[in-house]
């Protein structure tokens, strides 16, 4: 097979799709009539396509089956009528390094691999079995936090004394601060991902890599941890999935697990663990006490999102790092600053809400990107605030004909398609 | 229109307007069975997981503030029960394992004999290139709502669906076709 095959056959595969001009048609035409091997892969290819095709319809049978199940299970009522509230005005006083914590720990691992267990099953099987621990977690430089974890509910307790507890069933959050007797309430159900379980994230970065074949395990020797000895593990992937445990030899309890890069280009560091301990459920209650006071509040929610949210989010974002606007427009932006936000946020002196409506003016930014159904462009890396000449953003609202763009001192111009920028 | 972007109310005096909610499913399963299967492999558990984020998704449907957001929020519950199932019995491994030795019961030949080198060929692909392959037949979805459903770019689609397709011939013919 030379180039020239090889070129077609990316090409054939694209024409399965249907989304070839008529021209590229023709010279397809032209080779499959003069290369009997690449005929003969497209013969194939389509075979694949119409056994792919009867393989979809001979589900339908299935999809048809789940529907009338539920219907069924809807008609009957077997399934409790949910009567719904007026939309509770959402009382959020949010600590924004808190907030941007749960930001970070949005579930980046939608891909599941297949493989074999490896040498390290034992420890890690310890900690996927594991129903309730408790634990402390150092992220970044950051402070260690005291957790109690169960499937479905974290505690954190931070020397200050303040408490958060993350119930992520009803994607809530309840902040405590014993200190003055606040409370703070975060509901996060509008965000479009839910956030996940620091803990839980940890054991689907462990799932990840005991299922997939690539994961490279290496020793890494042997060293006393709290006094007892514990032998090294280093597992990983690649740079986002890699992890190093240190575990007793005596019973491979994990004493210690390293997870680098797990929030963003940060690491994070579990210790002192304690599996499967008796937690009472009331730990994870999420009523104020009694003697506490909710404070202030802030709204946030992900609804009606506009073009103002995006120029509002990005001099929020310009305003915390020197003028400079971001480098890419994604959730992961916040991930992979997740250090350095919180650094800015500290030097500005804000206060706690401050800061709070500082993170939400960003994420909404981003929810409004997310939100753009047709094409859009941003060109801001390099760009600083108040720079009037460069444009660092354009989208086409909806079925408009002309596009928006944003330049750097964040003044919007409606440009026809032939005058867009060009880079 | 995208059959996927239903605005049909699901909200009804103070109720969970329960004929809405079917017109959902209806729009969404199978999208949501094409999902599951892309993640789970296997049919059995992709039935089970699609009706029960459907059931889930009926009980906590106020906690949906916008309807138009359906289609990912369900999505989302579908994935984290995918995941809960992967967790708790570490699945791939066994459909893997079952794909290869289980027996048939009761059973019309549609599906597991048939296409069975094709299953096993697409549980080798990544889920990267997996998931466009199912969204684009279980679903018929567009190379555009794929991209839409992915977050992707339409010319990202485009190149996924495209090497899957030339991934999977490779599979194929490795193993002797499908």
């Amino acid at each position: 097979m030379n180039i020239n095959c090889e070129i077609i056959r990316e090409k054939l595969a694209d024409l399965i799709n249907e989304h070839l001009g008529p021209e590229e048609d023709d010279v397809l035409a032209n080779h499959l009539e003069q290369c009997p091997d690449c005929s003969k892969y497209y013969h194939d290819l389509q075979a694949d396509h119409q056994v792919l095709s009867d393989f979809a319809d001979s589900m339908q049978p299935v999809i048809s089956g789940i529907e009338t199940n539920i219907s069924r299970e809807l008609e009957t009522g077997k399934i409790k009528t949910i009567p719904v509230q007026k939309t509770k005005t959402l009382r959020l006083a949010v600590a924004a390094v808190i907030l941007i914590g749960v930001i970070a720990t949005l579930n980046q691992f939608g891909i599941i691999l297949d493989g074999t267990g490896t040498a390290w099953a034992k420890v890690s099987q310890i900690v996927l079995e594991a129903k309730t621990t408790t634990f402390n977690v150092v992220i970044g430089n950051g402070p260690a936090v005291f957790c109690t974890a169960s499937e479905k509910r974290l505690k954190q307790e931070l020397s200050s004394g303040v408490e958060a507890i993350f119930d992520y069933d009803k994607n809530k959050i309840l902040i405590l601060n014993p200190n003055d007797k606040t409370a703070m309430n975060v509901d996060l159900s509008g965000l479009p991902i839910m956030p996940s379980n620091l803990f839980g994230n940890l054991k689907s970065t462990i799932e990840i890599l005991r299922e997939c074949p690539d994961t490279i395990v290496k020793r890494l020797g042997e060293r006393q941890i709290n006094n007892e000895q514990a032998a090294g593990i280093h597992i990983y992937l690649d740079e986002s999935i890699d992890i190093k445990i240190w575990y007793n030899t005596k019973d491979n309890m994990p004493a210690l697990i390293m997870a680098e890069n797990m929030i963003g280009h940060t690491g994070v560091v579990f210790s002192n663990f304690n599996f499967d301990v008796i937690v009472d459920e009331s730990v994870f209650n999420l009523d104020i006490p009694e003697n506490y006071t909710e404070i202030e509040s802030a709204k946030m929610d992900f609804k009606n999102l506009a073009e103002q949210d995006l120029t509002e989010g990005l001099r929020a974002w310009a305003g915390l790092m020197e003028n400079k606007f971001p480098e890419k427009l994604d959730l992961t932006i916040i991930q992979e600053n997740y250090k350095t936000i919180e650094q800015k946020l500290n030097e500005k002196g804000l206060t706690d809400i401050e800061k709070a409506l500082m993170v939400i003016k960003i994420m909404r930014a981003l929810m409004f990107i997310r939100q753009i159904q047709t094409d859009w462009y941003y060109h801001g890396d390099g760009v600083k605030l108040n720079d009037i000449n460069n444009p660092i953003f354009w989208y086409r609202p909806g079925e408009s004909k002309t596009y928006r763009v944003i330049y750097g001192d964040l003044h919007i111009a409606n440009i026809d398609p032939e005058n867009l920028p060009k880079f | 229109m995208d059959r996927c972007n239903s605005n049909k109310p699901v909200f009804s005096k103070g109720n969970v307007d329960r004929l809405a909610y079917s017109k959902l499913v209806k729009d969404y399963s199978a999208r949501i069975f094409a999902i599951c299967f892309s993640m789970l492999s296997n049919r059995d558990d992709a039935e089970d997981v699609t009706q029960q984020a459907f059931l889930n998704g009926f009980s906590d449907i106020k906690q949906l503030r916008d309807i138009n957001k359906f289609g990912p929020w369900i999505t989302q519950i579908a994935k984290h029960l995918c995941l809960d199932v992967l967790r708790r019995r570490k699945l791939n491994k066994i459909v893997l394992k079952r794909i290869a030795t289980e027996d048939v019961k009761d059973e019309p030949m549609c599906d597991r004999d048939k296409y069975s080198g094709l299953q096993s060929a697409l549980t080798q692909l990544t889920e990267e290139y997996r998931l466009p392959l199912m969204l684009y037949y279980f679903d018929g979805q567009s190379t555009k709502n794929i991209a839409e459903s992915l977050e992707i770019t339409v010319a990202a689609a485009q190149t996924r669906l495209s090497r899957a397709r030339r991934k999977l011939r490779r599979l194929l013919s490795t193993k002797g076709g499908a």
